[in-house]
């Protein structure tokens, strides 16, 4: 390919035209929708529901706490249908490799599956993650057998280190966590998607629909959200917006952009004009 | 005996300390003065 940075070469992927058959696959795992979708900060379980059911999305990832016996409907296990949607467990709140590898053992524990969304934070304001302890992290759970699908910033050289280490998936964020910016550099991502063949899914930051559509039109694999769909004015809806902007973009990115170019070209013919008319 | 916990049946995994205890063997489990149990479940979370 010839267009520099607008397109990610897609031959190396043999995508089919028909987009019904167009699955994700990280490890074993083989998914249909390109969506992934928090269920967090929702007003009611209901609500939630009714997001993920308008979503089409078929992954949902879950926090893992300590159970309340005295109050157990503060757990999702009643509400979350485990015959429609693969759980994946986080290790969000954790700060250190230690902590986020206890925590995606009791995730596999609890949900008896081998699927990791690792996250190693480094600060609680930015919620960047933690370099070292990330890399160190997933090499750790990778050895231990998990799937593991890791969240980190978009350093296009951690990229590498971590996909070398084996992650499933390399989920750098297009912003800092539940900020609603977008993807601020989408250069990076770009750089990235040259730089490693592990699927990359683009994980936090997305505010709007758009945000969804840019991702995957610069050719990741898919997008992880949360606070964009549970906290938009009218939730279901964007959930519905969030759909619609990933297949979007999923569709334009196997089209194929046009090139960019400075100056205008007429799609109408130039020839055949009536005298008298057009340039000279 | 975990089993004197009353765990739910599902949606629990459970640590003694800090070693997972797998389902199928909460019942033979026996804890002792100072072990320190952990009992998680999943919540919502992006």
């Amino acid at each position: 390919m010839s267009q520099g940075v607008e397109t990610r070469d897609i031959e190396r992927q043999e995508v089919s035209s028909d987009s019904s058959d167009d699955a994700l696959v990280l490890g074993g795992h083989r998914f249909s929708s390109r969506l992934f979708v928090g269920t967090g900060k929702y007003s009611s379980n209901e609500e939630m529901n009714e997001c993920l059911e308008v979503s089409g999305c078929e992954v949902v990832t879950v926090a893992i706490r300590r159970a309340n016996l005295e109050d157990p409907e503060k757990s999702l296990v009643r509400h979350l249908d485990r015959s429609k949607y693969t759980l994946l467990p986080n290790t969000a709140g954790c700060y250190t490799a230690e902590d986020a590898c206890r925590y995606a053992r009791l995730g596999r524990e609890l949900l008896e599956t081998d699927l990791i969304k690792l996250e190693v934070l480094g600060d609680e304001s930015t919620l960047l993650p933690d370099p070292v302890a990330t890399l160190e992290a997933t090499a750790t759970l990778v050895s231990e057998g998990f799937t593991v699908l890791t969240y980190t910033s978009d350093d296009p050289i951690l990229a590498r280190h971590l996909a070398e280490a084996g992650a499933a998936s390399v989920m750098p964020a297009g912003s800092p966590i539940g900020s609603g910016q977008g993807i601020l550099n989408p250069n990076n991502i770009r750089i990235i998607l040259e730089t490693i063949d592990t699927p990359v899914i683009v994980d936090a930051g997305v505010g709007t629909a758009s945000d969804v559509a840019i991702a995957m039109e610069l050719g990741v694999e898919g997008v992880l959200l949360n606070s964009g769909i549970a906290l938009a004015r009218d939730p279901v809806r964007m959930a519905r917006a969030m759909k619609n902007a990933l297949l979007a973009g999923r569709e334009a990115y196997l089209a194929g952009r046009i090139e960019r170019k400075l100056y205008a070209n007429a799609s109408s013919p130039t020839e055949g004009m009536v005298d008298g008319t057009g340039s000279a | 005996m975990l089993e004197a916990l009353e765990l739910p049946r599902e949606g629990v995994a459970v640590e003694v300390n800090r070693g997972i205890v797998p389902k199928r063997t909460h019942q033979e489990v026996l804890l002792s003065d100072g072990d320190e149990v952990e009992v998680v479940t999943f919540v919502g979370g992006g």
